[in-house]
């Protein structure tokens, strides 16, 4: 086995007095306290966890952070499983269960690894040339399945994820030693600072060098406890693993708090901090070298190797290759060595010139100017080829790990969010930061700085500047020569003497070096496209480690540098995020602010079922034992006809608008005219936008002189409000008025029927309310039993009808004792359902329903008065368009099914003849008429108005109806019921 | 529908409001009929954003500001806003009026230590009126809210009566989350 746990003290992080167990593919698994699943797994010689997106190559672990590309697992199970996650960001828990994703029956035998059989037959954009005939849907379900690499948790996640908000003065990301200093700089000049750390501690790289034995490495080591030291007592708020997600206006940074396997109730707080300066620490990745299969498990970054060793106690190898191309490498060998372990060589791609001032540890060999070509093993090291300069003359060297240390990849995600620009180094072939962004330092190795004392000198400058203040960028400096292409040469790879393996550059979409040349090949140019037509950088990892080199190769490729490439956009989140942690507790009551009546009890003690009607909970009907729905409607709807029903119609919007100017202001807001209203007329209303489509209505009744109350639709009251603001404040400026929303104010009590006066007049209300003497369309200032009353005489059922409008507090008093008073006339109260019923029997209007984005008043009957109306008017203008004058528009008109039978789905098309033909018209509203014993439908179709008689044929999934056209009054033409 | 939480030793709890006044005062600039219907009830100045401007003595009423034109009146006793809402009648002024909306809020007191950061569970940090005397209008998860602190360990917390179920549910899980887990 090869990788096994060192002997303590190594592992720093973990507790070796705590020991845990959890499963892996069924297997048990040992641990500490304080691993993470790829630890323990390491620990125990797993090297071999997952299978490649594409080919099903075996793959293991490759990093120590949140930028693993491949160790990805389904952690938890049931409804708590989470899938794709990468094994180096979960703390491994007792009963914790672990499961390779993407591989069937087993990781072991995985019968998608036959897809490698044909990988060469599956380049970059190998599904769009190859599936597109005779249609890609007849390849689409199998390949969607073979891309399913892991599985949802079923059912509601129980675990618990909240959000907390905090504005503070300074706020550092990253706790390595340039954030520490910087933290601990602000806090000294009296800052207010929090600094996040995604890792279980802080201390960054200097963290992992506990094993180097070199006065350097010692040096570092006492800086940082230094750096810890100082903390203490300085009022830094330190979160650990809290990891900053993204970058927003305002210095609005979003990070995410894990607290799973901490034992408590919570998972996931996602943390929403305002910082008057932010300060990026965010260090930097390793980036990988490209060799020929360097994606076998035991192929590692060199500076996971060292964390796993100095921070777990986890040795991932016991002979081990570095395949290095930059300075850093020689210090992981030390730790290396101070850990027991044998460094077989040091394959360095550089001259020996190149190289900086390295230790070399003694007994280990460096092979200047040589890379590996090949990697011994499929599903854990062997060995790997090395070639030389001398001839290219190969060698193998026996080892069971290959650490790739290729350079350094400045963390710069977050700074580019911010706004930031970045510039190429070419010595040290990397991307910095090139601009100073206002409120956000870059520090550390994440601004390119990498050697310790400059970058401890400039976070203390940064930590000690006025938070806001643009702070200057400071000189990289550290990383010492690193080749862009780090890939072996065609002779070196010659040398093998047979066709090498695939050199991956983006291990987790298996995007070869080879899709690159392709992609080049075939012109693309674009890094953006380039990034979609292969899909590198994508994925969980979001290219972290596989970036620069995609877009050194496609440089090679194309004959241009990497700055000349440019980099594809950097996005929030900066890693993986739950979507429970984003809505942060927002389910179920929770889930989204449904309103409630002022008599929802009321109506709950009748049975009623509720429905979300426009953002209110609302009765559907009030179905009696064993009724269905649209029974308890129809029986409703016939109710009211014949006797008196009650509606509860508080969610109507009501909107006071008082001033000077309210009537000149409704008549600029409304297509009729509302300034010649009388007080106490009430007047019918379609609001349009400027476009002139229909998208509101209701009723506009005149309280006084200056002073009107407006009724919106129930679900538009919130909308007209702004609406009516907006043109306020940005058009009409010189208008006084106030626009005063008072929906939940007042409640409303409708009492419609034949017998509604008959039960009012039970009540006491006043003879000046009764049909004779109070018109339809009138509203009235009352009292009943001490408690003001605004009544309005209007209907949505055709009925006679009372709007009761009444302190909110009051609706449930009154409907008790509407109640109590008529039960001898038949009254039951009535849901949303029957009301529409009922409008619909009358060819009522309903906005949003019977009218879509494209209905101007003229398609729905609401022209009539607009040529003479002298105001100008929202919408107007438009109405003037020789669009709104096309003569084949959708009108509203009314159906009924020539059978008179068969009920018409709503949405259904009207056609002339059987599809495929274009539409005439669709069903907007449709329902069995329990006035007329059939069902009957509106309908918004072409030239409708003049095509009365006409008979269409009604088209709803693979069923037709035909129907005929009619008016839209299906009941009472004549009006005269609603007169009472 | 969720009880809210009690305060308990060293953490705030929360009771809902009953019987509070509340009215709308609406004014134009230059307006001072508002200004004098308001001093006639103790309260002196239309209050500037941010403020809560109260009466002389524990129990109100308050003021406070809400919009640019308008200003929201509290009072745990009838008399102040009844005396306003006639002084503003609609009708009265062209300049100013007052509506009730005491039907219209839902309104709770937290009170106890720790209300910041509860507070911060469910609102921007930066809404959070942290000193006595001051009023904010926030956006608590997705619905508008105000916020107006009477004391350090008093602040009322009013959003629209409608969704009165919603606001009791999230202050009952916030409080949770925010005193019942590790922060």
């Amino acid at each position: 086995m090869s990788g096994h746990r060192l002997p303590a003290p190594h592992g720093a992080w973990i507790d070796r007095a705590r020991p845990l167990r959890f499963s892996f593919n069924g297997r048990s698994i040992d641990g500490c306290a304080g691993d993470t699943v790829a630890s323990a797994l390491l620990a125990q010689g797993v090297m071999h966890v997952g299978r490649s997106y594409k080919l099903h190559r075996p793959r293991g672990i490759v990093s120590c952070g949140i930028e693993e590309p491949t160790g990805l697992l389904d952690i938890g199970r049931d409804e708590r499983r989470r899938p794709g996650t990468r094994a180096t960001d979960v703390l491994a828990r007792d009963g914790l269960e672990a499961v390779s994703g993407n591989c069937w029956p087993s990781l072991e035998f995985d019968v998608g690894a036959l897809t490698e059989r044909f990988g060469a037959w599956m380049p970059a954009g190998f599904y769009y040339k190859t599936f597109m005939w005779p249609n890609w849907h007849l390849f689409e379900p199998t390949i969607r399945r073979m891309a399913a690499g892991s599985t949802l948790g079923d059912g509601t996640d129980p675990e618990r994820y909240d959000e907390v908000s905090e504005s503070i003065d300074v706020l550092v990301v990253g706790a390595g030693a340039a954030g520490l200093q910087a933290a601990r700089s602000a806090a000294t000049a009296g800052r207010r600072v929090m600094l996040l750390e995604g890792a279980v501690a802080p201390g960054g790289w200097l963290g992992a060098q506990a094993l180097r034995t070199d006065a350097a490495a010692a040096a570092g080591r006492a800086r940082l406890a230094a750096l810890l030291d100082g903390l203490a007592g300085t009022g830094v708020q330190l979160r650990c693993r809290t990891t900053a997600l993204g970058v927003y206006d305002h210095r609005l940074v979003v990070a995410l708090e894990s607290f799973e396997g901490d034992g408590g109730v919570l998972r996931e707080r996602l943390w929403k901090l305002r910082a008057r300066q932010i300060v990026l620490a965010t260090g930097a990745f390793e980036r990988p070298m490209l060799f020929p299969d360097n994606d076998r498990p035991g192929v590692m970054l060199a500076s996971a190797v060292e964390r796993y060793a100095a921070l777990y106690g986890v040795a991932c190898g016991r002979r081990i290759v570095l395949a290095a191309a930059c300075d850093a490498a020689y210090g992981v060998a030390r730790t290396l060595v101070a850990a027991g372990l044998e460094v077989a060589a040091i394959v360095e791609r550089r001259a020996a010139a190149d190289v900086g001032a390295v230790d070399v540890p003694a007994g280990v060999r460096v092979l200047h100017e040589s890379a590996v070509v090949g990697v011994a093993g499929t599903r854990a090291v062997q060995g790997v080829w090395a070639a030389g300069p001398a001839g290219y003359a190969l060698q193998r060297i026996d080892a069971d790990l290959v650490a790739s240390a290729g350079g350094h990849t400045p963390d710069v995600n977050l700074y580019s969010q911010a706004g930031g620009r970045l510039r190429w180094l070419p010595r040290e072939s990397m991307f910095v930061p090139a601009q100073a962004v206002p409120g956000v330092a870059v520090v550390g190795a994440c601004a390119g700085v990498f050697d310790l004392d400059a970058a401890l000198l400039h976070a203390d400058l940064v930590g000690r500047m006025e938070p806001g203040a643009t702070v200057p960028l400071p000189e990289p400096v550290g990383a010492g020569a690193v080749p862009a292409d780090n890939a072996p040469g065609a002779a070196a790879l010659a040398a093998l003497g047979r066709k090498p393996g695939r050199i991956f550059v983006d291990l987790q979409n298996d995007v070869s070096a080879s899709d690159i040349d392709l992609a080049a090949r075939e012109n693309y140019r674009s890094v953006e496209h380039l990034k979609r037509y292969t899909t590198t950088g994508m994925g969980t990892d979001q290219g972290k480690t596989s970036n620069v080199n995609a877009l050194v190769r496609m440089g090679l490729a194309t004959g241009r540098t990497p700055d000349a490439v440019g980099t594809t956009r950097f996005r929030p989140p900066y890693k993986p995020v739950t979507l429970n942690a984003l809505s942060a507790g927002r389910a179920g009551e929770r889930y989204r602010p449904l309103k409630r009546l002022p008599g929802h009890d009321w109506h709950a003690a009748r049975s009623a079922l509720f429905e979300e009607f426009g953002g209110w909970n609302r009765p559907a009907a009030y179905p009696q034992p064993g009724e269905a729905l649209v029974a308890a409607a129809e029986r409703e709807a016939a109710g009211v006809r014949q006797g008196v029903g009650l509606f509860e119609a508080s969610p109507l919007g009501k909107i006071e608008v008082y001033g000077p100017d309210a009537a000149r202001f409704l008549d600029l807001m409304y297509v009729g005219t509302l300034s010649t209203l009388p007080v106490g007329g009430a007047r019918y209303g379609a609001m349009l936008d400027e476009n002139g489509i229909v998208v509101d209505d209701g009723i506009v009744a005149r309280l006084g002189p200056n002073h009107f109350l407006v009724n919106t639709t129930s679900g538009g009251a919130e909308r007209a409000v702004l609406s009516f603001e907006e043109w306020l404040q940005c058009e009409y400026v010189d208008q006084r008025v106030f626009i005063v929303p008072v929906t939940s104010q007042w409640g409303n009590v409708t009492v419609s029927g034949p017998q509604a006066w008959t039960l009012l007049q039970r009540l006491g209300f006043d003879a000046a309310l009764a049909p004779a003497a109070m018109k339809h369309m009138t509203l009235k200032i009352a009292e009943h039993r001490g408690v003001p009353l605004r009544v309005l005489r209007a209907s949505f059922s055709g009925e006679l009808g009372y709007e009761i409008n009444l302190p909110a507090s009051q609706v449930p008093a009154l409907l008790d004792e509407l109640w109590a008073a008529g039960q001898d006339l038949g009254l039951l109260p009535y849901g949303v359902e029957a009301l529409m019923i009922l409008r619909t029997e009358k060819g009522f209007l309903h906005v949003g329903a019977d009218t879509d984005g494209t209905t101007l008043p003229g398609d729905v009957r609401l022209a009539r008065g607009i040529e003479k109306k002298a105001a100008n008017f929202v919408g107007r203008r438009s109405l003037s368009r020789p669009a709104a004058r096309d003569p084949d528009r959708l009108q509203l008109v009314g159906l009924q099914p020539v059978d008179r039978r068969t009920r018409l789905p709503v949405g259904a098309h009207l056609t002339l003849r059987p599809p495929p033909t274009a539409a005439e018209g669709y069903v907007t509203s449709s329902c069995w008429s329990p006035a007329l014993q059939q069902p009957i439908a509106l309908a918004l179709l072409k030239r409708g108005t003049q095509r009365l008689g006409e008979t269409l044929t009604a088209w709803h999934l693979g069923t037709s109806v035909p129907v005929e056209v009619v008016k839209t009054l299906f009941v009472d033409p004549a009006g005269e019921r609603l007169h009472g | 529908m969720a009880e809210l939480p009690n305060a308990a030793p060293g953490l705030p709890g929360c009771r809902e409001l009953q019987g509070l006044h509340v009215a709308t005062v609406r004014h134009f600039a230059g307006d001072d009929t508002a200004a004098r219907a308001l001093a006639a009830i103790g309260l002196h100045g239309l209050p500037t954003p941010g403020v809560l401007a109260a009466a002389a003595g524990d129990s109100g009423p308050w003021l406070a500001w809400r919009a640019p034109q308008e200003c929201v009146l509290l009072s745990l006793a009838a008399a102040p806003v009844r005396t306003l809402l006639q002084a503003l009648e609609p009708g009265r002024s062209e300049t100013a009026m007052a509506a009730d909306l005491g039907d219209a809020v839902a309104a709770c007191e937290l009170h106890g230590p720790r209300i910041d950061d509860w507070l911060a569970h469910l609102v921007d940090a930066d809404a959070i009126p942290r000193v006595a005397g001051r009023a904010t209008r926030a956006r608590l998860i997705d619905v508008p809210v105000m916020l107006l602190r009477l004391a350090p360990e008093r602040l009322w917390l009013l959003g629209d009566r409608p969704i009165a179920a919603y606001l009791r549910n999230w202050l009952a899980h916030s409080h949770q989350g925010a005193f019942s887990t590790r922060a």
